[in-house]
């Protein structure tokens, strides 16, 4: 699952992890996204900006990780380059990892084996 | 600070700021938000303009005086009236505005030329990648090429290799009929030969037959020469014998007239058999010349089936390396799409980068229209930058933000380089 309130990053990374083999789902905001879940979707990753209105992406993390569905589900954070404190906060919260936009595509494939080696 | 400069400066934040919305959907959008984008610059720089205005302070003027009144020396000229209200105002030189506009501007300047880098470096890389990914197309069409003139050069050869088909049917069809006549032959030959060994069958009984008789003869011509020594007067036994000689001699005289026909048709038959041999003899030329011509024709079909078989190695060969070129052409253009998706993500990040902007010029616009008071403009204005310097998104904005106005670093954090950034971290 994509979670982002840009639709130029919901396109590129829903088309670019179809390449990698990947089915995606999209939301444009933690609350679509808690919305989707809630109704029975069981993505494998969830992949989230830091950066939305309403609940940013840290506040997410933390609101899915008080779900025993979620509780192991890696959570990556989309951030940019310079929001380091937006790392720590996202790693208080749980996410399992970050990644800079634009994430690169040969080591957001590389990430994704490791978390998924299954597919 | 004069109001035409104010006035082109707040025009040039307006334009480069829709620029940078504009080039930032140039990534593969639509072009209305582009028209939009030129539409609003003049707009949003008028816009921005009256919200700096202040309003004049009133001016109250004496009334004309009358035609037969002399001028009063007090009333000659008018004299600005302060309103109940209206603080002291400060000098120019103290002035908020004036102050820190200068800084604001500075700030929104290199901002809109990260604005401006980025686009630039996002649109360099997107025509790299379309570059790549084009030349990787004209590569495998090139192969492509080189194995359809493969095929054009196999296909006309399997034109001749048609004529060479008909001419090897022919040469098998001879060769079958060639077959069937030997076996012919063979046969007919045998049943000569076995018409040769019934007749020598027939041969020896004959010969058999003659032999008893021969003894037979011998024995009347023994009791003949007996009965000859008995008689000397009387020669009726001898008579009697002469009559069984002759008896004997004319059937052996028939024996030998049976036997003449079959020793002629044992010659006839042998003659015969000599001919045909003679004849089989010339034969055998003519079937040694035709399949010596056979094997010629298989020979010249071998040859030509080599080279065909040389050619399809080498269409093999060339298909081999278009695919194997257009395998790794095709690897070369996925990376460069992929390379060009996360390119689009730069959109996002000039969104943004403008937003800081707009709402930076927003709060502007806000302080402009509510606050007069001097010292708390002041305030506004400074809380304006570090509310800015809070909404960056990326490292080249704090350094504008630190050339601008002098700090050594956005409030808070420490100032990274892009170089020291890793990409990604997993906890």
């Amino acid at each position: 699952m994509i979670v982002d309130d840009s639709p130029t990053v919901l396109m590129s990374m829903e088309q670019l992890l179809g390449r990698f083999g990947y089915q995606v789902m999209k939301a444009d905001s933690a609350e679509a996204a808690i919305k989707t879940l809630e109704a029975g979707a069981a993505p494998n990753l969830i992949i989230t900006d830091f950066n939305m209105p309403g609940r940013n992406g840290a506040e997410l993390i933390r609101a899915l990780r008080g779900n025993s569905r979620f509780r192991f589900t890696p959570m990556l954070v989309l951030t940019t380059e310079s929001q380091r404190d937006r790392r720590d906060e996202a790693k208080a919260a749980g996410a399992t990892g970050w990644l800079v936009k634009p994430a690169d595509p040969v080591q957001l494939e590389s990430v994704l084996k490791k978390l998924l080696p299954n597919g | 600070m004069s109001e035409t400069f104010l006035r082109t400066l707040l025009k040039i934040i307006a334009v480069g700021a829709a620029a940078g919305l504009a080039s930032g959907f140039t990534c593969g959008w639509t072009l209305a938000p582009l028209i939009a984008a030129a539409a609003m610059a003049p707009l949003g720089a008028d816009w921005a303009w009256t919200a700096f205005q202040t309003p004049a302070p009133e001016v109250k003027t004496a009334p004309p005086p009358a035609a037969d009144t002399p001028p009063s020396p007090v009333l000659a000229s008018p004299e600005p009236v302060a309103t109940p209200n209206a603080a002291v105002q400060p000098s120019m030189d103290d002035n908020a505005w004036n102050t820190h506009l200068p800084d604001l501007v500075s700030v929104f300047e290199g901002l809109s030329q990260n604005i401006i880098v980025d686009i630039t470096r996002a649109s360099e890389r997107f025509i790299t990648q379309l570059g790549t990914i084009e030349h990787q197309i004209l590569a495998t069409n090139a192969l492509h090429a080189t194995t359809l003139d493969d095929l054009g050069e196999i296909d006309k050869k399997a034109q001749d290799h048609l004529q060479d088909r008909d001419e090897l049917d022919r040469s098998i069809v001879d060769a079958m009929s060639f077959g069937d006549q030997i076996h012919k032959e063979i046969a007919e030959t045998r049943t000569t030969l076995r018409g040769v060994v019934d007749n020598v069958q027939d041969l020896e009984k004959e010969v058999s037959q003659i032999g008893r008789v021969a003894k037979s003869v011998n024995m009347l011509a023994l009791n003949a020469g007996i009965e000859a020594a008995r008689a000397g007067e009387a020669g009726a036994g001898f008579t009697i014998i002469a009559r069984d000689i002759r008896a004997l001699a004319a059937e052996t005289q028939a024996l030998t007239d049976r036997l003449t026909p079959l020793i002629e048709d044992i010659q006839t038959t042998v003659v015969d058999y000599s001919s045909q041999r003679e004849t089989t003899g010339k034969k055998d030329d003519g079937i040694r010349a035709r399949l010596a011509r056979q094997a010629d024709v298989l020979t010249r079909v071998k040859e030509r089936l080599y080279k065909v078989s040389s050619q399809h190695e080498r269409l093999i060969d060339s298909q081999r390396k278009a695919i194997s070129g257009s395998h790794a052409s095709g690897i070369e253009i996925e990376k460069a799409i992929r390379i060009s998706l996360t390119t689009a993500q730069f959109g996002d990040i000039l969104r943004q980068q403008l937003e800081t902007i707009i709402n930076g010029m927003s709060d502007l616009r806000a302080i402009a229209a509510t606050q007069r008071d001097d010292a708390i403009v002041r305030q506004k204005l400074l809380e304006v930058l570090e509310k800015m310097s809070d909404l960056y998104v990326m490292s080249a904005q704090r350094k504008a933000h630190a050339d601008s106005v002098g700090a050594s670093t956005a409030p808070g954090a420490p100032l990274p380089t892009p170089d020291d950034e890793p990409a990604m971290e997993m906890f």
